[in-house]
């Protein structure tokens, strides 16, 4: 009696992780990313050179001078892609991710401002 | 009676395709860069692999249910009649909860050839998913070649184990040292 719930059951999770596939199969053709914000407009000319500043001091030696890439992922004509809203890419350079450091206790939140955005218009 | 190893043709045509299929998608697809946080989590990394973590460890639970189900495992009596039904359940089960993990993978990320991790993953996550197919078909085909689902299982199990490794450890790794 109670494998024969116990089969039940995994029946029914079958047919329920079935369904997700599919519908995951379903989203991969279909769900579409919301358009990047406009990110660089707002940035002065001043704050892109900082940022160029900084990212040449503390990510070059990863991410490559121009953000070919290197220990770290590409950045160029990429990131904006990834992180299509900048306080998302602003979180990771603050907190880190995968193997990357935070730079919280280092950068001020206008210098992490200002690297973001030049990471985003200044690296093509 | 003879187990052909014929039968394995199709599980294993059906998981190339499923593998290059996922491959290929991943390739000529323009990743969203869109990332979803769910409650409780702080980031998309983590959740994502918190959930990579979860599949990992089912499948270790499973495959250590398939090596007792085959008696390779534990005492000489036949295996509890719980078994067989557990290990269906726990092997879908991580197979449920790794899709939301894929899906973002392939579908915010795509395939990114610019770093060795990324690429190790890469491959290792859509072989994993082209031996999931493969197992599953080979285990509802009749009379499957004696010890295909043990190998498919110990390769699903090592391919997801690599593909792990190389994210969701690394993640962990990184937060633990930054």
């Amino acid at each position: 009696m109670r494998t024969s719930r116990l089969a039940t059951l995994t029946a029914a999770v079958q047919w329920i992780v079935g369904v997700a596939a599919a519908t995951a199969v379903v989203l991969l053709f279909t769900l579409e990313g919301a358009d990047p914000p406009s990110t660089t407009s707002a940035v002065s000319a001043a704050a892109l050179a900082d940022g160029a500043e900084i990212y040449a001091r503390q990510c070059a030696s990863c991410h490559g001078n121009i953000g070919e890439g290197g220990l770290g992922p590409a950045l160029a004509g990429s990131v904006v892609a990834r992180y299509p809203d900048p306080r998302d890419q602003a979180t990771v350079v603050a907190t880190g991710r995968l193997g990357m450091p935070g730079f919280s206790s280092s950068l001020s939140d206008d210098e992490i401002a200002a690297v973001v955005a030049f990471t985003r218009s200044g690296l093509r | 009676m003879s187990r052909r190893p014929a039968v394995l043709a199709v599980p294993l045509g059906l998981g190339a395709v499923t593998a290059l299929a996922l491959g290929l998608y991943s390739s000529i697809h323009e990743p969203t860069g869109r990332d979803f946080v769910l409650t409780g989590f702080d980031s998309t990394a983590s959740w994502k692999s918190a959930l990579a973590s979860a599949t990992v460890f089912l499948v270790l639970v499973q495959m250590t249910l398939g090596l007792r189900l085959t008696g390779r495992l534990g005492p000489r009596r036949p295996p509890p009649p719980w078994a067989a039904d557990v290990h269906r359940l726990v092997g879908t089960v991580a197979f449920g909860i790794s899709i939301p993990v894929v899906f973002h993978c392939i579908w915010a990320l795509g395939y990114q050839s610019d770093n060795s991790r990324v690429v190790v993953h890469s491959l290792f996550g859509f072989v994993a998913y082209g031996l999931y197919v493969a197992k599953i078909l080979t285990a509802r085909s009749d009379e499957p070649p004696e010890r295909s689902l043990a190998v498919l299982g110990s390769l699903l199990g090592f391919a997801l184990l690599a593909a792990w490794w190389s994210s969701a450890l690394v993640f962990y790794a990184g937060t633990a040292t930054s």
